[in-house]
């Protein structure tokens, strides 16, 4: 007699997303009224140029994460890189060192005392839905972003601009209820709200551009 | 032979000695109206559709085969619909209507694609609440390692890492993310790693070859049961898709679970029944109306034979309290057997005239009829003594039918009014020229005869050499190519590798259960990790015994409590927080998950279909592996000694069912030496013995034709052999019983075996296998049995006057 596939297993397979943890409003404009058409996506496309601008942009990162239950935060700061080729490097140094590298295929986890620990988006493909939907929002790539999101756009004469994200899939919209990229010439802030109506706040500083990862910056994407 | 019929003789020749008196008829009617009274009364009418329920148990015990049907009828119920199409976005719409369309048919308890965060919370709080009860088993080997200083650090790390996939709303509860920790040894690799179907924009969808499917699943509990072909949940599923189809091309759907199969197996099945009855009453009706050329002997005759029937229905019907289609499509070939009786009756009662009554036609025929009766009767007996219910059933049904025809023919047919016709012809060329050809053959020298035989043998060879056994269960059904191409696809999308065996785990209690089935999980960790083993799924994941509950308690205590302080200050908790910690893991430990807990959880309705509950005083569970490269080397992981049993359904079926063909072999030949027994006090041992070598040698040219025809010798062949033994030895006995009129008695034989011969014949073109085998081999057996009657017939039959 043949088994057939048991709900247990379609509940399994959901178990890998588990929801979002993200701290910190960033700031208070509503750039969420502002819909991405006609002017403004020409802005937007012109300051997502400037984003993607180098095969690797590198720079420091101070995450708060709050806890809108607990009322609390959580404060952490590192490196992070980015890198056209490869992915994204979130490498955190302080409180507690641990370094995260998503690539298209897959998750490389580093622990603090080096223990590796990888999710492989074949067998994984929610996570993997999930780093993609993230990467895709730094990765400059105009047509992603509309792809997967309703976008919202806002620029000042001063040059600073707001880009708000709202997800289109309804799984990922269950993890992410929406994302603000803001900056002037480079990314400096990165908002991340969740269904639980936490927050993850990013302000990104000492941005510096190369053609290549470090060989350091590539251990912490190899699986080794 | 001649002194056998004088005494008929001069009865007949005497003219009207006795009359046929109504009393016998009437009692004869009462007899049967009783039998459909009390079946009728006494049983609701049930035909059963399902085909799984005909095999043979396998099961060591009664109780395990409970728990084994316990099992299949949860896992078998579902029905999952696949909607497919090149662009995502239109693969979902669709699913939304289908699902919409399937919702509100009658009998779907619920049918659904949406993935919603409802059910992940449901767990995940779950999963929460029961914390420091459940957790993996590499959670267990680090605190046992004394690891529980690197898993704090961890935890810590975790919650200050970026895009972490836990909820940390309950940090202040959960410092050392057990939550999380339990959670992904559930989603680990060694689970879901090849799943494909994930959630996407709110429904379970995967990718296979270019096209998107979206899942859909229904809960329709009668489905597999149910024998309405026209409102059957299957054909409006299957009727939404067609009208789909048309108004969205590019859109693909497969559909896959037991239901689909056993729809299409009874729409079949239905078809063919009434198909290969029309088909034999029709035969029978034109051989009939041909021959006799009067309407009497027709409709006595097809009266006779739909009583038969009815008493077979409702006789099968009272001792087995349902009827199987199987066993209905079996005896569509009671028409052209029991005809035999009916037409020799007629023939005779045409050849004599109107002036000879009823009860002088029935004493030349009787003794003729009676052993053709009485020697299909010892085949029918096999069947019955066989241990498998299906064949009982057939046995019974068959049996009760040809009683009923024959008791007609002899009691009630006497009455039945003579032709008015004095001169109807019958036609008796034919037979005539047969029993000339069949004279001349068994006068013939011995050395010719023994000539033919040699010829024979030799033909013979080559199809015994390939003939083949094969009792493969699998061959017995065939999928048509629609759902064979369905279920294929649905195994890719879906890739969840199970392979049809599993094991069943029993206890004392349910403690004991969890426990017996957790040293299981132990051995298929092994497994897992040696690669052998892709995954396995069983209820211990999320309902552990108390026993290992309280190991993990006992862990948690000494590993990771005493730095429940340092962790909570390092998130920016104090002792109002600490204090509630530890009062809660005292809860916890004092009060372990229990299954009734778990079965209460609204989420857990996926989760317990493994686990099987109590039968009959023990407990019992299944543990389905999934993705396994040898079957062999975990059958010797079960431990039927202590309760642990490894189930293979077909490797276990296909077992029995050899075995059941050796037993039928053996009592073949036991049923050979009843029918000596039966003729030889009236023939004589070296006659007797004669008579019913024409059977034996047309069935194993049967074998040898089964071989050139590349039919598989399995248990139905088997049975069909045994059938024609006890059909085919008719021929020869009524080429022994000498009458008056040979060639009126060859016609009424060629007549039977005519009728015979078609009505099995008319089986094999049946697509059911099973049904399929059984009347090729009758057929080619009655046939065979036939043309070799006069080799085996001595010289002074044939034709020989009294």
């Amino acid at each position: 007699m043949r088994a057939k596939a048991p709900r247990l297993l379609v509940v399994a397979a959901f178990f890998v997303f588990g929801s979002f943890a993200a701290p910190a409003v960033f700031a208070q404009s509503d750039v969420f009224s502002k819909p991405a058409t006609g002017d403004s996506r020409a802005e937007l496309e012109r300051s997502c140029a400037a984003l993607s601008r180098s095969p690797v942009m590198r720079g420091s990162f101070t995450q708060r994460r709050e806890i809108k239950k607990l009322g609390r935060s959580l404060v952490s700061s590192g490196r992070f890189a980015l890198s056209r080729a490869d992915g994204m490097l979130w490498d955190t140094r302080k409180p507690f060192p641990s370094a995260m590298a998503l690539t298209d295929s897959r998750i490389v986890q580093t622990s603090g005392q080096g223990k590796k620990s990888v999710i492989d988006a074949r067998e994984n493909p929610s996570f993997q839905q999930f780093a993609d939907t993230i990467r895709s929002v730094f990765s400059g790539d105009v047509d992603a972003l509309f792809a997967r999101f309703e976008v919202f756009f806002v620029s000042g004469p001063d040059g600073a601009w707001e880009l708000g994200l709202i997800p289109k899939d309804a799984t990922i919209k269950q993890a992410i209820s929406s994302m603000r990229l803001s900056g002037k010439a480079n990314v400096e802030g990165f908002v991340l709200l969740e269904p639980s109506g936490d927050t993850v706040t990013y302000r990104f500083a000492d941005h510096s551009f190369s053609e290549a990862l470090t060989d350091d910056e590539r251990k912490l994407f190899s699986d080794r | 032979m001649s002194e056998n019929s004088s005494p008929t003789d001069e009865r007949a020749s005497s003219g009207m000695t006795r009359r046929p008196t109504w009393l016998v008829p009437i009692l004869w009617a009462v007899a049967h109206v009783l039998l459909l009274v009390i079946a009728f009364a006494a049983r609701p009418v049930k035909i059963d559709p399902d085909l799984f329920s005909i095999l043979p148990p396998t099961s060591p015990s009664k109780a395990v085969a409970d728990a084994e049907r316990a099992l299949a009828a949860r896992m078998n119920s579902g029905l999952y619909v696949l909607v497919g199409h090149a662009d995502f976005a239109e693969a979902r719409k669709l699913a939304v209507e289908l699902v919409d369309a399937i919702s509100g048919f009658p009998g779907v308890d619920e049918a659904t694609c949406e993935v919603g965060s409802g059910y992940l919370d449901d767990a995940r709080d779950f999963l929460f609440r029961y914390r420091y009860a459940i957790q993996g088993d590499e959670t267990i080997a680090r605190l046992e390692r004394g690891e529980g200083a690197a898993m704090a650090e961890e935890a810590l790390a975790t919650a200050f890492s970026p895009f972490t996939l836990s909820s940390l709303s309950r940090l202040d509860e959960d410092p050392f993310l057990l939550t999380e920790a339990s959670f992904s040894s559930l989603a680990s690799s060694a689970l879901l790693g090849g799943l494909a179907i994930a959630p996407r924009d709110g429904v379970l969808a995967a990718e296979d070859g270019g096209i998107h499917y979206v899942l859909i699943s229904v809960s329709a509990p009668q489905a597999a049961s149910s024998l309405d072909v026209d409102g059957h949940v299957v054909a409006r599923i299957l009727d939404a898709e067609k009208r789909l189809s048309a108004a969205t091309p590019g859109v693909r759907f497969a559909n896959s679970g037991v239901p689909f199969h056993s729809f299409e197996s009874t729409r079949e099945t239905q078809r063919e029944i009434a198909m290969i009855s029309v088909a034999s009453l029709v035969a029978t009706i034109l051989l009939l109306v041909l021959v006799y050329r009067s309407p009497t002997p027709l409709l006595a005759t097809v009266l006779a034979i739909a009583i038969g029937a009815a008493e077979a229905f409702a006789a099968t019907l009272l001792a087995f309290g349902e009827v199987h289609v199987l066993t209905l499509a079996f005896g569509t070939s009671l028409i052209g057997v029991s005809v035999d009786y009916a037409l020799h009756f007629f023939t005779e009662r045409a050849s004599l005239g109107p002036t000879v009554n009823g009860l002088a036609v029935r004493s030349r025929v009787i003794r003729g009829v009676w052993l053709g009766l009485a020697t299909t009767l010892v085949s029918y007996a096999v069947l019955f003594i066989v241990p498998f219910p299906l064949l009982r059933q057939m046995a019974l049904f068959s049996t009760v039918g040809l009683v009923s025809v024959f008791s007609a023919v002899v009691f009630v047919f006497p009455r039945v009014p003579a032709p008015r016709k004095a001169d109807a012809t019958l036609p008796l060329r034919l037979p005539s020229f047969v029993l000339s050809m069949a004279g001349r053959f068994a006068r013939a020298p011995l050395r010719v005869k023994l000539l033919v035989a040699f010829a024979l043998v030799a033909a013979a060879l080559p199809g015994f050499l390939r003939v083949r056994v094969d009792n493969d269960v699998r061959g017995l059904y065939t999928m048509s190519a629609a759902m064979r191409d369905s279920e294929a696809i649905a195994a890719r999308v879906l890739r969840h590798g199970s392979s049809g065996w599993y094991y069943i785990v029993s206890g004392e209690s349910a403690e004991g259960v969890l426990r017996a089935e957790e040293s299981l999980s132990a051995r298929l960790a092994t497994e897992v990790s040696a690669g052998r083993l892709g995954a396995f799924l069983g209820t211990t994941r999320f309902l552990p015994s108390v026993e290992r509950q309280r190991k993990l308690s006992g862990l948690i205590s000494r590993e990771l409590m005493p730095r429940a302080r340092d962790q909570l200050a390092a998130l920016g908790f104090g002792p109002a927080e600490l204090a509630r910690l530890e009062a809660d893991f005292a809860r916890s430990a004092a009060n372990p998950l229990k299954p009734e807990i778990l079965l209460a959880e609204p989420f857990s309705r996926s989760i317990s279909t493994f686990w099987i509950g109590e039968i009959d005083g023990r407990w019992y569970s299944a543990v389905m592996p999934l993705r396994a490269t040898d079957k062999e080397s975990f059958r010797r992981l079960a431990d039927p000694a202590s309760g642990t049993y490894f189930v293979d359904k077909t490797g276990d079926i296909s077992a029995t069912l050899g075995r059941i063909s050796a037993v039928s072999l053996a009592l073949l030949a036991l049923s050979y030496l009843v029918i000596l027994a039966l003729l030889t006090p009236i023939y004589g041992i070296a006659r007797a013995i004669r008579i019913s070598l024409a059977p034996v040698s047309a069935a194993l040219l049967t074998v040898s034709a089964l071989g050139f025809l590349c039919e598989p010798l399995n248990l139905f062949s088997v049975m069909g052999i045994v059938m024609t033994m006890g059909i085919g030895i008719d021929y020869a006995i009524f080429l022994s019983e000498g009458t008056t009129h040979p060639p009126v008695t060859m016609l009424a034989v060629l007549l039977s075996m005519l009728t015979t011969v078609l009505s099995f014949g008319f089986l094999s073109f049946s697509s059911l296998a099973p049904v399929h085998t059984f009347g090729a081999t009758v057929f080619l057996g009655v046939a065979l049995s036939f043309a070799l009657a006069p080799l085996f017939a001595g010289r002074a039959s044939c034709g020989a006057k009294g």
